[in-house]
Order: structure tokens, then C-alpha cells, then sequence
């Protein structure tokens, strides 16, 4: 299971805090969910590290940007936490 | 004539300067990063 | 009679056309009008993304050889992001004219926007505006920009010429606020106003040989902190320095602004005062501010955006 299946499956969505959220949590898709994330927490950390940001920042501002590049269709959480297309 | 006693201020001006430079990189540098990480297929 | 309605857009054309026979030539003539309720479906590759707003136009249509068409439209409620600027509750109509020469639109009153969110709020901005789509003329130009009034007889966009933008009343504390700092070293206190003669290109935005002076008292005090002493104990002369600083009453302050297309201004500001807690010592400090405007509008931006989307979340999660 890749991330554009996941994706385009309704399996996951981009949440606003930087992270991949489970919208159906199949168990490929809890563990995909898992793998990205943890490998997003080291970019961001990097990233934080290298600007002097704080990682929370940088992760928000990735949410921020992950959100607005969602292709229309696939799921994204809303500020207060629900699922919905974009 | 009524005695005047004035407290003088001082008369010469203290002359200070100033430069300041305000660097806005971090934050733009940080955004520039994170676009460069959204491209990556693999991760988003 | 010919009516197009677009469901998506949940927007209708409606056209009507009667065919002029004469002996020599064919022509047509007839009515148009559209109702649209702005959307962001409708902004795929507009530039800006609309959110809200409502258009309505209508006008009359003539073809003879080429097209012409005399109409009004109306925009009202229009709230739009451009990027992270937010422009909300826009109004105005205009008239239009469009013949083989081109299109000229002309507006009919002052249109008006409510607020303009580059970073610092610019608000109850109108003017009226005169365009050929590539030239665009505005006159009476006015806006409220960080407690004080912007405004322009006329300005054109785009133009290589520096055109004089009058700033008054402008609030030294909202200015110093613009540094976002969230425990301030420097407290102003004041109104200044003066020129900017800017130059208004198609992508950015020069000034040159800005100048701003006080409308009045103005008041500068730095506010102790522990960067602040830090530095003093580090040297003597910068100890006296920020002693003198720390409170000053100020006749006479006039900075002198000119900022780069690339964003970058460099203000020179001389500063004259007395500080009244050390016997009305006279003061002059020669101030020199080198920041990039556009860098620091956006991150207030970004930082607004994020404030935005946290504050979304603060009191539905309570809900919840």
C-alpha cells in the first residue's frame, strides 16, 4: 500500500499539526500512517535544527502546506478535527 | 530685582547612534525547507 | 432568447438577440445579463481565490462587422485571498464598454474595501478606478492603515513614475508593533505623517526618498530586559546610551524612508529630546533602520495564518 492508493482509498488524510492522520484504520493503513509519520518527525526535526525553529512550527507549517496541496477528493482534518474531502 | 536661581540643564546634547538590522531569514528559510520536503512523493 | 445556467457556479447568463436584416448587412443586437455568486470553484486560474461575493451585471450587445457591448456590473460581499493576503467585503460597480478597440472600465462611485490583510490590517480602504484592463487609474485614494489615514489624489498601476502617497496621524506604538515582539524592548508613543513617493510596477513596489515627521509629542522609552542590561553591563558607553534612552520626550522626530523593489528599507531617523528623569538631558539619537518590508509582512502573515487555524482549534476542542 503506497500513499497515493492510501490517499485516493479514503484510507488517510493530511492533518493540520504536519501529520499523516488514519481515516479507516485497516491495519496497512495504521501501519503506513506510523511510517510516515516517524519519518516526517525526523525531517522536521532536521529542519528545526538547522533554522532554529521550534519543531512544532515547522510541523504546523507543513500541515499548513500539505493541506493546501491536497489533490480535491481526498481527505484532509479540519482545525476541529473532522474528516473531510477536500 | 528678585534673585532667579535657574537650574541650568546641560547645555550639550548627548549624541548617540544607532544602527539595527532586522533579519527575517529564519522563518522564511524554515517555509523555503518545508516546501522543498512537500515535494517528496514518498513522504506527502 | 437564450439562457445558460451554470449549476456548479450555481451562476445564469441570460442573452437575448434579435436578428437585424437590412439589404446590405446582417447584424445583431440584444440584452445580457449574469447573475454569479463568487466562489472559490470559479477561481482555477484567476490568480486570487474568491470565497464569497456576489456578481451581478447586465448590458446591451451589438454585432455589425465586430463586437460591442455597453453594460454595469456589480460586485458586492466579495471576500478573496490572494496567497496569504485576505482582502474581505468588497463593493463596487462599473460601467463597461467593449468594442474593437479593447474594453474600458469606469467606475460608477467609489468602490470599497472593508479590510486588506497584508500583514497589518489596511482598512475602509476606496477609491474610484478607470482601466482598459492594463492601465489602471484609481483617484481619491484613501485607506486606514496602523492608526493613521493613507491617501492619494491619484495614483496609475502600473507606472515607472514615482507618485506621492500622503500618510497622516500614523500611531508610533502600532508601528513599533509590527516588530511582533512578544515582550517589546522599545515603547513609542506618538503620531507622525508625511510622503512616500512610491513607484508602482507591475510585480513590486520602490520608494524613494520617503519622509515622515511627528504631528506632535512623541515618546520613547526602552523597557528593561535581560537582553537589554546584558548588553549595558558588556560597555560602558552603551550603559550611558541605554540609561539616556530609557526615557526620552521627543520635539523633533523625521525619518528619511527609501525601500528597494527586493523589499529592503533603510530609514535614517533623527530623533531630538530631553529625558526627564535626568534633568531634561538633551538628546540626539541618529537612528538607522535596515529591515525587508515585504519579508516581515509576510511572516506576520504566516504567523497570523497560524494563529488563525490555532484559534479554530482552541474552542471546538472544548465542544467536543
Amino acid at each position: 500500500l503506497d500513499l497515493g492508493s492510501a490517499k485516493s482509498q479514503g484510507l488517510v488524510g493530511e492533518q493540520p499539526d504536519g501529520y499523516l492522520g488514519v481515516v479507516q484504520p485497516t491495519p496497512d493503513a495504521v501501519g503506513l500512517a506510523a511510517d510516515i509519520n516517524a519519518k516526517r518527525r525526523a525531517a522536521y526535526e532536521a529542519i528545526a535544527q538547522k533554522n532554529g525553529a521550534t519543531l512544532d512550527q515547522v510541523a504546523a507549517l507543513a500541515g499548513q502546506k500539505a493541506i493546501e496541496k491536497t489533490p480535491p477528493g481526498t481527505y484532509i482534518k479540519t482545525p476541529n478535527g473532522q474528516w473531510v474531502k477536500k | 530685582c528678585t534673585p532667579r536661581v535657574a537650574l541650568e540643564a546641560p547645555k550639550e546634547p548627548i549624541t548617540i547612534n544607532l544602527n539595527v538590522k532586522i533579519d527575517h531569514e529564519i522563518r522564511l528559510k524554515v517555509e523555503k525547507d518545508v516546501d522543498t520536503l512537500s515535494q517528496d512523493k514518498s513522504l506527502f | 432568447k437564450a439562457r445558460l445556467s451554470l449549476p456548479a457556479w450555481q451562476s445564469e447568463l441570460t442573452m437575448t438577440a434579435t436578428m437585424a436584416r437590412s439589404s446590405q448587412r446582417t447584424g445583431a443586437q440584444g440584452t445580457v445579463t449574469l447573475t454569479a455568486p463568487l466562489s472559490a470553484t470559479m477561481s482555477r486560474g484567476l490568480g486570487v481565490t474568491l470565497q464569497k461575493g456576489m456578481l451581478n451585471g447586465q448590458g446591451r450587445w451589438q454585432w455589425q462587422d465586430h463586437w460591442r457591448l455597453q453594460g454595469d456590473i456589480a460586485v458586492s460581499g466579495l471576500t478573496l485571498n490572494w496567497g496569504s493576503v485576505l482582502a474581505s467585503d468588497g463593493n463596487g460597480a462599473a460601467h463597461i464598454e467593449l468594442d474593437q478597440n479593447g474594453v474600458t472600465l469606469t467606475s460608477i462611485g467609489p468602490i470599497t474595501l472593508a479590510e486588506l490583510g497584508i500583514g497589518t490590517q489596511v482598512r475602509n480602504a476606496h477609491m474610484t478606478v478607470q482601466s482598459d484592463l492594463s492601465t489602471w487609474h484609481f483617484t481619491d485614494v484613501y485607506a486606514e492603515v496602523l492608526g493613521g489615514i493613507m491617501s492619494a489624489a491619484s495614483l496609475q498601476w502600473p507606472s515607472q513614475q514615482y507618485q506621492t502617497v500622503a500618510v497622516s496621524h500614523l500611531d508610533l506604538a502600532q508601528v513599533a508593533a509590527l516588530q511582533n515582539d512578544p515582550n517589546p524592548t522599545v515603547q513609542l508613543a506618538g503620531r507622525v505623517g508625511g510622503n512616500l513617493p512610491l513607484q508602482l510596477m507591475k510585480d513590486d513596489l520602490a520608494l524613494r526618498d520617503g519622509f515622515i515627521s511627528n504631528e506632535g509629542p512623541v515618546s520613547l522609552k526602552i523597557l528593561p530586559s535581560a537582553g537589554i542590561s546584558s548588553m549595558g553591563q558588556s560597555n560602558q558607553a552603551v550603559q550611558l546610551a541605554l540609561d539616556t534612552l530609557s526615557n526620552l520626550a521627543i520635539h523633533d522626530f523625521h525619518a528619511r524612508l527609501n525601500m528597494k523593489p527586493d523589499g529592503w528599507l533603510d530609514a535614517a531617523v533623527t530623533i531630538k529630546g530631553r529625558n526627564p528623569q535626568q534633568n531634561s538631558l538633551p538628546v540626539v539619537l541618529n537612528y538607522s533602520h535596515r529591515e525587508n518590508v515585504l519579508e516581515l509582512l509576510r511572516s506576520l502573515r504566516i504567523g497570523d495564518e497560524l494563529a488563525r487555524r490555532a484559534m479554530h482549534r482552541k474552542p471546538a476542542e472544548g465542544l467536543r
